[in-house]
């Protein structure tokens, strides 16, 4: 069966992330004048990124089930990671863990466990900034993505198919990106094709999507664009899916309209799950 | 009501998920012949400090002797334990952040009790949270398997006992019990949930796994073959690869 590979240190998989850092990202969302697209986009992909290092934190440091690339794509087309990893491709989980740009201190609101709410504080490490520069060639930074993963699976041969993440507003500037998308999901590990998700992010909130097996409840053509470049989600991460309680239908896809993709993270399987209701 | 099981022998075998250390190893098992209370725990892949929290489940569990099956009033001490060990240590912001959701396992434990009036046999009373099992065997066969009883009921996300004491880390729905009697000559096995699947499954398929065990166990040195016996049933019998955890209780 397809995508049931063990993911671990000896057979990891791939995380490629795709980062609009278009101009027009700087465009602030509707009824939030003070944040930009481009504060959402970051905000997402340091999200994922947290989430997988903390998969695979234990106690003794970061296991390398995951390796990851972040491919930013505006005025340029290269890695959006900066600081101890710039201009690195391919980076284990475990050294992305050990170098954010910065670790801030935020807090947020929790539960007492006595009615009442208090402020906890905690570290939010970042590896990406807020950008926006340039036009949007998509189509380039997932001729870069092919590449990159042409590299991995020909050492991994056997992995779990890597998972390539594009986060963006909308519009490719340099062609038609469903054709490179059917060239990246055409590469394959010994367990299955690349999966290509993505994350629409688009100026109005309104509305969220999450894992649609349709177009029809998506308003613009850019978003149905997106959900056409989207990979079906293979049985085992559609029952997680269902697991985690999303009302998904058959043939869902990897694709989110002004929602993050941080469930994907959760639904892949390297062991026990800690329930998320629990976390 | 309990007293000391004089036929009461047991042995305990385990080893870790090929690919990681020895020292990986996130199970934990522990028994006391004299109060007759045995349990073993899976910690949680995916959380840390998880191999501590485990051990200190089983200890606990079969320190417990007289404490209530219900309220598991017994965990206070053991998540504090947890707690005064692990919440000193100065980490990176994930394991702190880690450290914060606290750990999680899955227990499974059972006590024996002698029959009164010097009756032949006894009681037997086990508690599981998650998908560790009990098999209780009986001339060689398989007469009772709790909490789960098929190969398909195992998941990745079993119900576990939490580190943190908040009220999600005791799952209340998640706390299930059984109890029975025992006679002379029955088997009780424990196991975590890769040997467990198997086991199942394996008597789904009328492969007669306790009879597999059994010659394992009969063997001159066991806990030495312990490992390559597991190993030669990951290849060939799709026993899952994880960390292998198994007690053999003997009346």
């Amino acid at each position: 069966m397809p995508y049931s590979a063990e993911i671990n240190r000896s057979n990891p998989t791939c995380f490629v992330f795709l980062v609009d850092q278009s101009h027009s990202m700087l465009k602030p969302f509707v009824g939030q004048p003070d944040k930009k697209k481009a504060e959402g986009v970051a905000d997402a992909i340091n999200r994922l990124l947290q989430n997988l290092i903390l998969k695979c934190a234990k106690s003794d440091g970061v296991r390398d089930y995951f390796y990851v690339s972040a491919i930013g794509y505006g005025g340029t087309v290269g890695s959006a990671l900066g600081g101890g990893l710039a201009g690195q491709t391919l980076v284990p989980i475990s050294a992305i863990a050990n170098n954010p740009l910065r670790v801030e201190q935020r807090t947020r609101k929790v539960d007492d466990g006595a009615g009442g709410i208090l402020e906890q504080k905690f570290k939010f490490p970042l590896w990406v900034e807020p950008k926006g520069t340039g036009k949007t060639p998509m189509c380039e930074a997932l001729r870069l993505a092919k590449q990159y993963l042409d590299v991995f699976l020909g050492r991994f041969t056997d992995c779990y198919p890597p998972l390539v993440i594009n986060i963006t507003d909308g519009m490719a500037t340099d062609g038609d990106p469903r054709t490179d998308a059917q060239e990246l999901q055409k590469l394959a590990s010994s367990d299955g094709n690349v999966l290509l998700f993505n994350a629409h992010i688009s100026a109005s909130q309104t509305l969220a999507v999450e894992y649609p097996s349709s177009e029809d409840p998506l308003p613009d053509n850019f978003a149905k664009l997106l959900f056409r470049m989207s990979s079906v989600l293979p049985p085992r991460l559609f029952e997680a899916a269902r697991a985690d309680k999303f009302p998904i239908q058959p043939e869902a896809r990897g694709f989110v309209f002004n929602a993050d993709l941080v469930s994907v993270v959760r639904f892949l399987d390297i062991g026990t799950r800690v329930a998320q209701s629990v976390r | 009501m309990s007293c000391k099981i004089p036929c009461l022998r047991w042995h305990s075998f385990h080893t870790h998920k090929r690919g990681n250390a020895p020292d990986e190893y996130e199970d934990a098992f522990a028994g006391d012949a004299n109060t007759a209370r045995f349990a073993v725990a899976d910690g949680a892949t995916e959380s840390s400090f998880v191999a501590a929290w485990a051990k200190l489940l089983v200890e606990g569990f079969v320190a417990a002797k007289g404490r209530s099956w219900r309220k598991l009033d017994w965990l206070g001490p053991s998540r504090q334990n947890w707690a005064d060990d692990i919440d000193p240590l100065p980490l990176p912001w994930y394991a702190e952040q880690k450290r914060e959701e606290g750990a999680y396992a899955t227990l499974l434990g059972v006590a024996f009790s002698c029959g009164r009036n010097g009756r032949l046999g006894g009681s037997w009373r086990a508690l599981a949270v998650g998908d560790s099992c009990l098999f209780r065997l009986r001339g060689g066969q398989l007469v009772k398997s709790f909490p789960l009883v098929r190969s398909s009921e195992f998941g990745n996300q079993p119900a576990l006992l939490g580190s943190r004491g908040r009220q999600v880390d005791t799952p209340t729905q998640g706390i299930q019990l059984a109890r029975g009697r025992w006679r002379p000559g029955d088997r009780f096995l424990l196991m975590t949930d890769a040997l467990a699947e198997w086991m199942l499954r394996r008597h789904e398929q009328e492969q007669r796994p306790a009879d597999d065990l059994a010659q394992l166990l009969v063997g001159s040195e066991p806990q030495d073959a312990f490992a390559a016996w597991v190993e030669e049933r990951r290849i060939g019998q799709g026993l899952r690869n994880d960390d292998v955890t198994l007690v053999v209780i003997d009346l």
